[in-house]
């Protein structure tokens, strides 16, 4: 019985939510544009992102993918100045696809997660950056910094501490 | 009011249609037509005509494929004949319209009269209602069905139902179908076509190549960029055009030596190094309940003491199975849950030889974490989920969780090196160019009925299996049923090689036979790597197993003396 009434008058309340809006954005801080342009436009201008489409497409005297992931990476800097972390993470994504041996990238990606709060993600980022063979000091050193960082962001006062050891250990 | 186009059933609108389609079921209770009048009144109070009967057409359920529902003309016209909708002439029209009223009673697949008659009866009611002219008519009416003989197939199928099985996991139904949703995908249509391709070829090939007849194998892969855990291309047959059982989603086959490595891991992770000599003589392992598991070698031969490195390598049951006893079945079960394998897994020692089943992308999941260098990233197929008004919606950014130490990943690494070296998928080495760095191992079954190859080069990471349907046996082994689809895919795809580094407390060491360290200018000598500390003790002569004593335990025994301590 109770379900027979209450049923229409829960739907009816249902229905009209979703007559008004049936999905909500998600959190986006970004304008939608950002993921467009990205998406379908840049690829005519520095290919598709992956490191063979980028050999495909271009003749090595034009463009190469360390030229091409620069500029991802200089794009990416400019939004994070301006505070659009999204669109700038999507950049050092599609860097990424390019190139996965860089630890600059994976340095710059962690601190965009950093400026987005998200700091347990942001550490992952720099520990697999820390995986990647022969970097230097000073690229080591920049990881850990973000390391110690994101641990001391969430109360992780000993990984803070033995982050920074590491810092001091590669100075 | 509601009551604007009536439909042909029980008198429901075409809005009272469309609210029971999203929203409601179908069953036949008085409460549930209150609700749908009620819903329908909202639904043309917010909502014009036109965007109903725009919801309605992309929504309408129009014919069935297997347990594919077909809904919506767009989909209909692809299905029906093999087109867009806008490739559609006024007859074809006609009869999607008129298949509404029911898809299977007028399937003009199976039922070609009745759906012509049908059909027909549209075209009149337009004639009548003036929206086509007397010679359109006369020439509609003339046309035949003109449905394609074949159902229209939905492109890489395989890789589209895994794609609707994430979406379905973070979307409502209704979502989907309705709001016109964009999704970026993960695909690699030209990796996806080679893949398919060169499965399909393969699998005939060793048809023949065997005498097993036509259409006795079947095949299933997935393609992924171990970096990210995208999934690049994805093949559910050797068919790949045809929709149905997606053998890369739900074949579980068991897996076999495709496990090995999770054994490995776990005893490097304890400290065990790749040199190291373990017994490859028959073992035995009592269960809990009394029955006695005994594997034997492929080669059903034993072969002595060998290294860690070559029982991987060669891929030795029975110095693996000795390993991972001495590891303990718990650590090794460990590993494998965090190497991302989800799924019921039994607790039972015979899981270290993979004789659980799998699906091929729950093996890539696995070897994922090994190629993405100890970091756990979920396998994925959507990159961002665009709204036609509110932009994206959603993005699937790169998630990475370390999961390995990267120096016990680098040990397991150089082992899955060799296997494509001197190994069981050595076809690699000498099939690939030098210059390319290749680490995988090989997966047969009992009585070869499960042919697996899981690898990686470069920024690609490529898992093959190749079987029967019916379980039978085959006459293949994962060298030769499933590597050589590896092998063709990658030199067609021709990934960028890696720069690989060496993480920096590691260290090589030429090493002899007898997993002891000696000088690099004796023959027969491998460079192996170590952990920084873990090295093997230094041999006296090129060949022999006796170690030279440490320096430091002969300062020791001075020290001792002086201080007159025995």
């Amino acid at each position: 019985m109770v379900e027979k009434t209450v049923g229409p008058i829960l739907i009816l309340s249902f229905m009209v939510l979703v007559g008004c809006q049936t999905i909500q954005p998600e959190q986006e801080q970004e304008p939608e544009t950002d993921f467009d342009v990205a998406i379908r436009h840049e690829p005519e201008v520095f290919g598709t992102g992956d490191a063979e489409s980028e050999r495909d497409s271009f003749k090595p005297d034009v463009v190469l993918p360390d030229q091409v992931v620069k500029q991802l990476q200089k794009e990416a800097l400019e939004l994070q100045s301006q505070g659009r972390w999204g669109a700038a993470e999507l950049k050092l994504e599609r860097a990424l696809r390019i190139d996965t041996q860089q630890s600059e990238l994976y340095e710059q990606l962690a601190t965009v997660r950093m400026g987005q709060s998200r700091f347990v993600e942001a550490e992952q980022i720099a520990l697999k950056g820390l995986s990647i063979p022969s970097q230097t000091s000073e690229q080591k050193v920049a990881l850990w910094q973000v390391i110690v960082q994101c641990r001391s962001a969430t109360g992780d006062i000993a990984g803070a501490r033995a982050a920074r050891k590491e810092v001091e250990k590669w100075q | 009011m509601s009551f604007w186009l009536d439909s042909t059933q029980g008198g429901s609108t075409l809005t009272n249609q469309l609210v029971k389609n999203l929203y409601l079921s179908s069953e036949k209770k008085l409460t549930r037509k209150i609700n749908e009048a009620i819903m329908s009144l909202i639904l043309e109070f917010h909502y014009s005509k036109n965007e109903i009967l725009e919801t309605y057409m992309n929504e309408v359920y129009i014919g069935q494929q297997g347990a594919r529902s077909i809904n919506g003309f767009g989909l209909g016209a692809e299905f029906y004949f093999g087109t867009t909708l806008q490739g559609l002439e006024i007859h074809q029209q006609a009869l999607l319209v008129g298949l509404i009223k029911g898809p299977s009673f007028y399937n003009p697949r199976r039922h070609p009269e009745r759906a012509k008659k049908r059909r027909d009866l549209v075209l009149g009611k337009w004639h009548e209602e003036g929206l086509i002219d007397e010679a359109e008519y006369q020439h509609a009416l003339a046309e035949p069905l003109d449905v394609a003989n074949k159902p229209g197939q939905a492109s890489y199928p395989a890789f589209m139902d895994a794609l609707r099985r994430q979406l379905n996991r973070d979307y409502r139904k209704n979502d989907l179908m309705v709001e016109g949703l964009s999704i970026y995908t993960t695909l690699d249509p030209v990796a996806q076509q080679a893949l398919e391709t060169v499965l399909s070829s393969s699998v005939s090939r060793v048809e023949d190549q065997y005498g097993l007849g036509a259409n006795v194998l079947e095949g299933a892969a997935v393609l992924t960029r171990p970096s990210t855990g995208d999934i690049l291309a994805m093949v559910g047959g050797r068919d790949a055009k045809a929709s149905g059982f997606n053998r890369a989603l739900d074949a579980i086959r068991p897996v076999g030596s495709l496990m090995k490595p999770a054994v490995y891991l776990a005893a490097l992770e304890q400290g065990h190094t790749l040199s190291e000599m373990i017994s490859d003589d028959e073992v035995a392992v009592s269960a809990r309940d009394g029955s006695v598991w005994s594997p034997r070698n492929y080669d059903h031969e034993s072969h002595g003491q060998v290294m860690l490195l070559d029982a991987l390598a060669k891929s030795y049951n029975q110095a693996t199975a000795r390993l991972g006893m001495q590891v303990g079945l718990a650590n090794v079960f460990d590993v494998i849950d965090r190497l991302g394998v989800s799924g019921d897994i039994p607790k039972v020692p015979s899981v270290m030889l993979g004789a659980h089943g799998m699906s091929a992308y729950q093996v890539a999941q696995m070897y994922q974490t090994i190629a993405g260098n100890g970091f756990y990233s979920p396998l994925n197929l959507v990159r961002a989920v665009s709204h036609p008004e509110y932009g994206v919606i959603q993005r699937y950014a790169l998630q990475v969780s370390q999961r390995f130490e990267p120096k016990d990943i680098y040990l397991l690494q150089e082992a899955m090196h060799e296997v494509t070296q001197h190994g069981t998928a050595a076809r690699i080495h000498r099939q690939l160019p030098p210059r390319w760095w290749v680490a995988g191992k090989t997966g047969t079954t009992d009585d070869n009925r499960d042919a697996w190859f899981a690898g990686f080069t470069g920024d690609r990471q490529l898992v093959v299996w190749v079987g029967r349907d019916d379980n039978q046996p085959t006459p293949l082994t994962g060298s030769t049923g499933a590597l050589p689809i590896w092998i063709q895919t990658m030199k067609v795809l021709n990934p960028l090689p890696e720069r690989r580094g060496v993480p920096a407390n590691i260290v090589f060491e030429s090493v002899n036979s007898a997993g002891v360290k000696v000088p690099s200018w004796c023959d027969d000598v491998r460079q192996v790597p170590f952990v920084k500390g873990t090295e093997p003790e230094k041999s006296l002569s090129c060949s022999s197993q006796v170690t030279q004593p440490r320096q430091k335990e002969e300062k020791d025994k001075w020290w001792k003396k002086l201080l007159g301590r025995s």
